[in-house]
Parts: structure tokens; sequence; C-alpha cells
């Protein structure tokens, strides 16, 4: 049995297709995250959804549609703890996530019958995959990629330094809002994936040497220095002052 | 006190705390364009405080600030102002960024949605690096660059947009004494030549009185706001550096002056 025989099996295709949307989802924003110094918000976030999930069985709705809003919530309550309470970031992470657990397992406790279902969403399973969240991955991911694609430089100026980018203009509150916005919904969705336990491995932690292919990319369709027609034209002004110097590395 | 029309900066009774410890206390004073303020004092005295306050990175809790006759909460044209921040420490030195890429992001300013950098954008990064003649660091990562190299590629993201108004906090801190005077000579061309406004930190009073046509000394409150001629008669000045420094500072004031009347008239 080939590939193309084993993802004509309809569960099996979904599983495929969602798993690759969740896997560029979480690869996309993960470089922003490690980069933000919020690479423990996937983990974070995974508690969290933990205790939105029990929330959702106990009300009897569709665990993961209530999710998506309390994780979000849960997402920017972080942010708040980070920008107005001055609390760091891992700590704030921590708080959010103790609360979301906690909370969690007092409501499966309380409620008694959900455990083995509450249990299932620890570990995920991809086989289980509905029409409907594979779309919402599909669309969630075209949707992030825009996202990054209009913002990508006010991403890239917030994660060098955000004093800066304040004062360029760029809205520091709302691109980090959308961002951890943004993880949230990925991470909901990625739990039905992978589950609870290991959603925050599909966020990367990888070293940042690894990244800078991925920075140039962008540019590089419309950065040849060689096309630029002022690059023959364009002469030193004459405030050319500071020696040149080779780099420190 | 009423905004004049020339006026870059307007503040008015600023007052800022951190956790209850006064750092900036009843502060008032404005700048005009084609300034050049050097704004000094000792360490903790609220030189940097009072700059992000300026910028609007830090909220008051009480007083006006306004730029371009504009309240800070409601301004918008950033591109009239290039920032130079102190620590280049803070920075994240993993961003694998190049030096053409966080240049261009000083371009943001003035652009709406989507705020995308275009090729056209790029002449003018071409053209700031060359003024800092570290164009052959274009490609370089970041966070491969020395000290130095980072300033200038950092002030030239500051004058990508061709500023108006120019704040640098202690751009020169990390820099040897050649390159220090380089800078300070740099932004004096700006400010002449470009009629650049420039607030510059520095705790190189000496060198810098060769370039500021005003000194604003703060100690939490403005111990002194006037030009190196009145500094240079002052009393309460000759107390705080005593009377041989002052003599120093007005000395290089006039000396740099007329130094550079004579160079710009040949």
């Amino acid at each position: 049995m080939n590939f193309m025989e084993i993802v004509q099996y309809g569960f099996i295709g979904r599983a495929f297709i969602t798993g690759v949307f969740v896997a560029i989802l979480c690869s996309t924003l993960g470089l922003f995250l490690v980069l933000r110094r919020l690479s423990l918000i996937g983990d974070g976030l995974a508690h969290a959804s933990l205790g939105a999930i029990a929330v959702g069985l106990l009300l009897g709705f569709y665990p993961i549609y209530l999710a998506i809003p309390l994780v979000v919530l849960s997402s920017l309550f972080i942010l708040l703890l980070t920008q107005k309470a001055k609390v760091y970031g891992d700590a704030a992470i921590g708080i959010a996530s103790s609360l979301a657990l906690g909370g969690g397992i007092i409501l499966a406790s309380l409620a008694g019958g959900f455990n083995v279902d509450l249990f299932s969403y620890l570990f995920g399973n991809i086989l289980a995959i509905s029409q409907f969240e594979m779309f919402t991955s599909i669309v969630l991911s075209v949707l992030v990629i825009l996202v990054v694609y209009f913002f990508y430089e006010e991403l890239l100026s917030i994660s060098f330094n955000e004093e800066l980018a304040h004062v360029t203009g760029v809205k520091t509150g709302r691109i980090n809002a959308l961002l951890v916005a943004l993880t949230a919904v990925t991470v909901v969705l990625s739990v039905r994936v992978v589950g609870i336990l290991l959603v925050s491995s599909f966020l990367p932690r990888s070293p940042p040497f690894r990244l800078p292919k991925v920075f140039a990319a962008p540019y590089s369709w419309r950065q040849c220095p060689q096309s630029f027609p002022w690059s023959s034209a364009s002469s030193p002004p004459s405030s050319s002052i500071f020696p040149p110097g080779p780099p420190s590395s | 006190m009423p905004i004049k029309m020339q006026d870059q900066i307007a503040v008015e009774n600023l007052s800022f705390r951190y956790d209850g410890n006064e750092a900036v206390t009843d502060v008032s004073f404005s700048v005009n364009g084609g300034d050049y303020v050097a704004l000094v004092g000792h360490n903790g005295s609220g030189k940097t405080t009072l700059v992000k306050l300026i910028l609007g990175i830090l909220k008051p809790i009480h007083g006006s600030i306004s730029l371009f006759g504009t309240d800070v909460s409601q301004f918008t044209s950033w591109e009239k102002i290039g920032y130079l921040p102190q620590n280049i420490a803070l920075f994240n030195p993993l961003l694998p960024a190049t030096v053409k890429e966080i240049v261009g992001l000083g371009l943001l300013s003035g652009k709406h949605f989507p705020k995308r950098l275009r090729n056209k954008d790029f002449k003018k990064v071409f053209d700031a690096l060359d003024q800092l003649e570290i164009r052959d660091l274009k490609d370089t990562l970041i966070g491969q660059l020395s000290g130095g190299q980072i300033q200038r590629a950092l002030l030239a993201r500051a004058i990508v947009n061709n500023p108006q108004l120019l704040i640098l906090d202690e751009p020169v801190s990390s820099v040897d004494s050649q390159t220090r005077k380089e800078f300070f000579a740099y932004t004096a061309k700006l400010n002449k030549e470009r009629k650049t406004t420039v607030i510059l930190i520095t705790h190189d009073i000496a060198h810098s009185g060769g370039y500021a046509h005003k000194l604003l000394f703060l100690d939490k409150r403005i111990v002194f706001y006037g030009n190196f001629g009145e500094f240079c008669v002052s009393k309460k000045m000759a107390d705080e550096f005593g009377a041989e420094l002052q003599h120093i500072i007005c000395h290089q004031h006039e000396d740099k002056h007329s130094k550079f009347h004579q160079h710009t008239s040949i």
C-alpha cells in the first residue's frame, strides 16, 4: 500500500492535511515567539486550554469552540501581566496556566462524569479530526500567513526592540496582542491533533542560528542589489565620516 | 506655557515616579526647530526618563508634552523623529536580521497599512548606510556587529527618514574617542546643514559643549536651561561644575564654533 492509497482513506487524509497546516501555523508563529522570549507560552496556553475544555464539557458545549475564546483571553491576560503588572513573561505564563489548569481540575472533579473525555484531550487524536476542524486549520493557516505577510516588518520591529518600534509608529500593544491571540487559537486547534501534553513541542524553541534564512526569504526576491537602478548611481554624500570596521564576529 | 509655532517640543510641569521614587519633577521647557540641546546630568538624574516621556514610551503622572504642536498621546507623525536609545545591550542580539533590514525599520513611520518596505525604501537605507560608511555591513547580521558598529547602524536607522528632530541617548558611551568626536561632528553637521533639531544626552559635557547651542542640566528638576553664553556666566553652574570645568566647556564651545564657521565659510 503506497502513500496515495493510504491518504484515500478520509480520516487519514484529514489527519495528514490538518497535521501539515498545524505544523505551518506553529512554526510560523513560533519564530516570533522565540524572538520575543515567549517560547513557553505554548506550554502555558496548552494548560489553559485544559481548563477551558473542562468548562466546555461541563456546560455541554463542543469544548474546542469554547476553548478558543477562553484561551485567547488567557493569552491576553498573560500579556497584561507582563506589560501592566511588570511580571516577567515566564512568571506570567506560570500564573495563567496554573490558574486555568487548577480551575479545570476542580471542574472535572466536581462534574465527575467527563474525566475520560477530558483525558482524551491530553494526548489528542489526530485520526479523529473532523472535516470542520480540517477546514478551520486551513483557514487559520492562511490567516496567519497573511497576518505575518502584512505585519512582517512590524513583527520584526517589536522583536528587535519595542521602544524603537513605538517611536516608528508601530502600535506595539496591538501587534503583541495579535501575536499571542493567534498563538492561542493555534494552540487550541493543535490540542485536537497532538494533545495538550505535546502541543508546545510544535512551537519551536530552536536556537536562532537556524533562523536567518527564514528571515531573509521575504527579502530575497526583492533585494537583489545588482538589479537596483541606483546601485551604481548613488554616491556617498560628503558627510561620510566614520571609518568602516570589520565585523567583530 | 503657550506653545509657539516653532516649538518642536513643549514640556509643561512634567512629573514622573518609578514605584514612588521621584524621577522627574515639575519640568517645563521647550525646544525650537534647529536647536542643538545637550541634555546633561548625573547618573539617575532623570535624563533618559525625560526622553522616554517626551517620546510617549512612559506616561507622565502629571504635566503635558507636545511634539510639533500635538499632544504626545495623539502624535502620529513619527517620521519627523529619529531616536537612538541608550542601552544597546537591551537589543535582542539573537535576532537574525541584517543591518539593512534593521535600518529599513526606521522607515515604518509615515507608512500606512500594510507597512511593508518597498524597493524605493532601500534606496534611502543605502543612502543612510553610505553616510555612515557602513554599506559594506548591509548584509551582516545585527548580532554580529561590535558595539561601535551597532551604534552606527542605529544612527543610520535614526536618520534614514531624514527626521526634523533627532534624539540621541548617550550614543557615544561605547565608542572610542576618535569615533566620539566624529559622532559629535556629524550631528553638528546635520544640525547646521539640514536644520535638524538635536537633543543629545551625554556625560561628555566638555566635548558636547563644542557643538551644542543650548545646555539643559537636569537633576530630577531643571537646574539650568539656556544657551552657552548664559551658561558661561552662570554662578550657579560655576558652583555645580567648578569654575575650571565651566571655563573648559565654554572654551571648547567657542573654539569649535569659530572653527566650524570658518570651515563652512570656505
